[in-house]
């Protein structure tokens, strides 16, 4: 089936989250001008260590200055899930949306 | 990104109210030469879920006897788990989440004493 988001309990899902960097920033032009649609940022999380935690903000919550491993936390964040395929093989990757980071 | 460890939901944000609505399919355990047995491994329920705005479905083990609540009935899932399954398309995958969960109750009754240990080792299985 199909859901929209599934809203995550942060402490049993992550623990504790680490600002460990900044990732990709979505561009789209718009009306011929460069606009930010939304910016993400790598973190660490001391329960999910295989990868690290990738988090999509918008645009709206501008840019973030932390130093590295800054104990962080997110506001109202949500997972949505999205497929690709490796072979004839699928699999699922997870996004974290959230609508901002903040110190812990 | 994998969330190897899963994830661990917050049902009242990710699902809101949820109301009962009929029972959709019974999975049947499979003998061992591959033909269906009749023994009964879980039962699915289609729920309304007001965050969603969708009827979900939810997965529960047959050692929790027959759920027959009214229509409409709210009710609350005991330790829902949600997971995905990803299959491979012509051009690209399609993800499907599904839910499994220990338990369906009404809502506002707690389980009876008794019940908690029957329910306790199915919690980690997928």
């Amino acid at each position: 089936m199909e859901l929209k988001y599934v809203i995550p309990n942060m402490e049993k899902t992550f623990g504790n989250l680490e600002y460990a960097g900044e990732g990709k920033v979505e561009q789209r032009r718009i009306n011929g001008r460069m606009t930010t649609l939304s910016r993400s940022y790598n973190l660490y999380s001391d329960i999910q260590r295989a990868d690290d935690i990738e988090v999509v903000l918008p645009n709206e919550a501008g840019e973030k200055f932390f130093e590295h491993e800054d104990s962080v936390k997110l506001v109202n964040a949500r997972i949505t899930a999205e497929g690709y395929k490796i072979g004839d093989r699928g699999f699922t990757n997870y996004k974290l949306h959230a609508d901002d980071i903040v110190k812990a | 990104m994998r969330l190897a460890q899963g994830i661990i939901i917050d049902k009242e944000k990710t699902f809101g109210l949820l109301k009962f609505s009929a029972l959709r399919r019974e999975v049947f355990l499979q003998n061992e030469d591959g033909t269906v047995s009749t023994e009964v491994k879980e039962r699915t329920y289609d729920l309304k879920s007001k965050e969603q705005g969708r009827m979900i479905q939810v997965s529960i083990p047959a050692s929790i006897p027959l759920k027959e609540f009214d229509y409409n009935a709210e009710v609350e899932m005991v330790n829902p788990v949600a997971d995905t399954v990803a299959n491979a398309t012509f051009r690209g995958a399609d993800v499907d989440w599904f839910i499994k969960a220990d338990d369906l109750m009404l809502k506002g009754k707690t389980a009876p004493v008794g019940d908690k240990s029957v329910n306790k080792p199915a919690d980690k299985d997928k």
